[in-house]
């Protein structure tokens, strides 16, 4: 079943098309890719996708509902959720904090209780905690929780920045880029991630440069170039298309 | 108490000392117990505003615009239907906030930072505009006189004194309120926003409502801050919702720190402190506020507060091995920061 | 309806228009290029009208000389003003840098009851003939206002179009960064930015004293006009301004005459929240 289809989605900066009529289309539970070269409208289609900008033409569906034009929290409510492609945290907050606001569509306590210290209100003040601890756990970063956001590692702020987006329990993720400025065993931790979040029930789109990852870790690949999908199927049949060398591989190779 | 409320609240207690012990030994006669009234009414408002700078890290220049409302609002109320100053004091904050929830709706929707300061500048001028020119509900450029103060038990708060320990506890519960406000859902969701809005939008906060909330609930602390002001005073005129009040509280902010729950409070004490003492040079006063507002920004960018508790940490430090938690959350460095 | 009375109003109205148009050219110049508020640029026009005061009157200089020199000397305390209030702050928050400026606007206004007093001051036009156009009384004075506030605005759109030092200008607004990697003095360019800005106010002030008198308290109640008219016309966008400044002169005018003079000042809040409410970004402005 398509957990997100996107059709004729087209986006026009004054006459150029940044995106144009991009039929996109992912099966729940898997891990789509989404590539193409610098400026080829990877990263304007995911912000069409999340609603931080609005299509001129074209329409987004999420679990089979019409989101296009919705509001970015209005979809993270309904477990669509994203990152971003230069690394974006509560950089003076301390890595408990950036989970802590992250639970922001999950934390239960009310205004009242936060007043009156509650029973209550601490009781899920703990539950918060523990949950921290866990999603900190899953992304390795557990001693790190009292450091502050800035003064981490350029691997250690993707991975808080994928619990950040986890603490609001997505049903899809969207990760533009998450690979940019990891070392190849950092890489590797993150794919083992996003197989994990995978098998918890998590789709997956990546918007990658990375090829090894890519071709790794996703069942489909979409390939754009001029905002326009020129390709799309398995990593397999993705490496061996003409036009994609062309548009892609060849560009970088001749770089 | 815990060790962290007892590190945050650490300056309060020695300082609550001092401030319910000074108007029985160093501000004996009512003029200057007046300047004590006035410093909690500044302090409030102050807090108020920095919730907005502070907390939303945005900036309104209409804020003495809803002082001087929440002031006329009780006071009328007061004057024309002969309300209770103790509802003025419930009236006016609402009041005060369903204004700003209207305003802020109209402003924030689109606009951050300079624009919004802009903006909010121009609903302010407007706002005394229309104080200065309705007569009939105003009072024009003259006011109102003759306001009441609040009775308790059929005893009308007239001195200073009492008026003082009435406005200083109530103070002490905005900073508990504001306090405790930090750490609820409300207090993260306008935190994160302030800190990252596209990631705090990412994750499912709706900027735009918790920050329209945000502001109105500003407005409504600062509307109480000019019921206060109107039942103590006794006056309203339409002065109050003008710039130089707004100058005040940006003094009293800024000179305090932002973001810091204490620094406002210090900031509206040395305010009125210092403008006191300068009130022999008359007209040079001004001038010489000019200046020195220049140089705190200048030397102390964070406040007088956030400085000051620095050199107390490194004079802690000095004398200490055993590291205390530090105070704010910026400041915190990786593992002190374990708490149940 | 008296077309007589709507004339007059209409020449009323260019001549305040003309003073907005100058006013907020300047205080757009400066939120486009550096994005910042500068909360004394209505003092700046104060102490132009103060100036000139003393130079023809206490000095003895005429007034075009009086006039060209406070010119010339605000420009240089423009540039002082970037110095000493807006640089220091500009790797801070951008609130630093209003508060800054607002200390300076309260050291000017307050330095200035000091030396002037509080009570205004008049200066002497250099030709004041009153002349008859139709039903309309039209002060040659005036003329000279609309005249050199309009060429000292042409001549501001013609310096950022035309020129080198515009192009500069325009692209450091546009793109600090980007500005300096391609190898634009931006100090230079703030330097020179408060100086023409600082030189417009100043004019504005030598202006206004032909019709009007000079005092410490002129600056403030522009300054809140001066902002209503940005707002409208579009934050940062200067050809804006000089239609909406031209617009709200006239049509306050008209308004002050035909509805109510006692709310006159309230007429251009209302407008601009109006706007606000249907095109936040302004009339000009891009979203």
């Amino acid at each position: 079943m398509a957990i997100l289809r996107t059709e004729g989605l087209t986006k026009l900066f004054g006459g150029l098309s940044a995106v144009n009529g991009l039929d996109l289309l992912v099966e729940e539970g898997e891990i789509m890719g989404l590539i193409g070269p610098n400026g080829s409208g990877k990263t304007t289609a995911l912000n069409l996708i999340t609603g931080f900008i609005k299509p001129t033409r074209g329409k987004v569906t999420y679990e089979g509902g019409d989101v296009t034009g919705a509001q970015p929290h209005d979809l993270a409510g309904l477990g669509l959720v994203r990152t971003f492609q230069i690394t974006t945290l509560f950089e003076n907050l301390t890595v408990r904090d950036n989970i802590l606001h992250g639970i922001h569509l999950h934390n239960p306590s009310s205004l009242m209780g936060a007043l009156t210290r509650s029973r209550k209100y601490r009781d899920q003040q703990t539950m918060m905690g523990e949950r921290v601890e866990e999603l900190l756990a899953m992304v390795g970063l557990e001693p790190r929780i009292g450091a502050m956001a800035r003064d981490l590692s350029a691997g250690e702020h993707r991975y808080l920045e994928i619990a950040i987006a986890l603490a609001a329990r997505p049903r899809m993720l969207l990760l533009d880029e998450p690979a940019t400025g990891l070392n190849p065993e950092e890489a590797g931790f993150l794919m083992n991630l996003i197989r994990t979040l995978r098998d918890d029930g998590v789709t997956v789109l990546l918007v990658e440069h990375n090829m090894r990852l890519i071709t790794n870790i996703c069942t489909r690949i979409t390939v754009l170039n001029f905002g326009a999908k020129i390709a799309e199927g398995t990593p397999e049949e993705i490496v061996d298309n003409e036009d994609v060398v062309t548009a892609y591989l060849g560009k970088r190779r001749g770089a | 108490m815990s060790v962290r409320s007892t590190a945050r609240y650490g300056f309060g207690v020695p300082v609550l000392g001092v401030a319910l012990l000074v108007p029985l030994v160093l501000f004996t006669n009512s003029y200057n117990r007046g300047l004590l009234v006035l410093i909690v009414i500044y302090a409030i408002g102050g807090l108020s505003l920095d919730y907005i700078m502070g907390e939303m890290g945005q900036f309104s220049f209409g804020h003495a615009a809803f002082w001087g409302f929440g002031a006329y609002v009780s006071a009328k109320l007061a004057l024309d239907l002969g309300i209770s100053p103790w509802i003025g004091f419930l009236a006016a904050p609402v009041a005060a906030g369903l204004v700003g929830l209207l305003i802020g709706y109209i402003a924030l929707r689109r606009t951050r930072g300079l624009e919004l300061a802009i903006v909010t500048l121009g609903f302010g001028v407007l706002a005394w505009t229309v104080a200065l020119r309705w007569r009939s509900v105003t009072g024009g450029p003259s006011g109102l006189r003759q306001v009441p103060p609040p009775s308790l038990f059929g005893w009308e708060i007239r001195s200073e004194l009492a008026y003082y320990y009435l406005a200083l506890l109530l103070l002490l519960g905005v900073v508990f309120i504001l306090s405790r406000m930090r750490e609820s859902r409300f207090g993260r969701a306008v935190r994160s926003i302030h800190e990252n809005e596209d990631l705090a939008k990412s994750i499912g906060v709706s900027a735009t409502k918790y920050y329209v909330f945000a502001f109105s609930f500003a407005c409504a602390l600062v509307g109480f801050s000019g019921a206060l002001y109107a039942h103590h005073f006794r006056f309203v005129n339409p002065n109050l919702l003008g710039l130089q009040y707004m100058f005040i509280f940006l003094i009293v902010v800024l000179v305090g720190g932002t973001g810091t729950l204490w620094g406002p409070v210090l900031g509206a004490t040395i305010f009125v402190l210092v403008s006191e003492w300068l009130r022999a040079l008359q007209e040079y006063r001004f001038l010489i506020f000019g200046v020195v507002l220049l140089l705190v920004v200048l030397f102390m960018p964070r406040g007088v507060y956030p400085t000051l508790r620095k050199m107390s940490r490194r004079m802690r430090e000095r004398s200490e091995t055993a590291g205390e938690p530090a105070l704010r959350a910026e400041n915190r460095g990786p593992g002190g920061e374990q708490r149940g | 309806m008296n077309w007589d009375i709507v004339g007059q109003q209409l020449w009323n109205g260019l001549l305040s228009g003309s003073i907005y148009v100058i006013f907020a050219s300047g205080l757009s110049l400066v939120f486009g290029v550096m994005r910042v508020i500068n909360m004394a640029h209505g003092e700046l026009t104060m102490l132009g009208a103060m100036l000139l005061y003393t130079f023809t009157k206490l000095v003895g200089l005429g007034y075009f000389v009086g006039g060209a020199l406070v010119v010339v000397v605000m420009g240089l305390t423009g540039f002082l003003v970037n110095r000493v209030t807006v640089r220091p702050f500009l790797g801070q928050s951008e609130l630093v840098v209003i508060l800054s400026t607002v200390a300076l606007s309260f050291m000017l206004l307050n330095g200035s009851l000091v030396v002037w007093g509080s009570s205004p001051k008049g200066v002497d036009a250099p030709f004041n003939e009153i002349v008859k156009v139709g039903g309309v009384f039209i002060t040659t004075a005036g003329l000279l206002l609309v005249g050199v506030c309009f060429a000292a605005v042409l001549g501001l759109y013609l310096m950022l179009t035309r020129t080198k030092l515009g192009k500069k200008t325009r692209a450091t607004g546009q793109n600090l960064l980007g500005a300096r990697l391609i190898g634009i003095n931006t100090t230079a360019i703030y330097d020179t930015t408060l100086l023409i800005a600082s030189g417009l106010a100043a004019l504005g002030g030598v202006m206004i004293v032909l019709v009007s008198s000079a005092s410490p308290n002129l600056g403030q109640p522009l300054l809140i006009t001066g902002f209503a008219v940005v707002i409208v016309a579009g934050m940062g966008n200067v050809a804006g301004a000089v239609a909406v400044g031209l617009f709200f002169g006239v049509t306050e005018a008209l308004f002050g005459q035909f509805i109510s003079t006692y709310y006159r000042q309230g007429y251009l809040y209302v407008v601009m929240i109006v706007v606000l409410l249907l095109r936040p970004q302004g009339l000009f402005g891009r979203k």
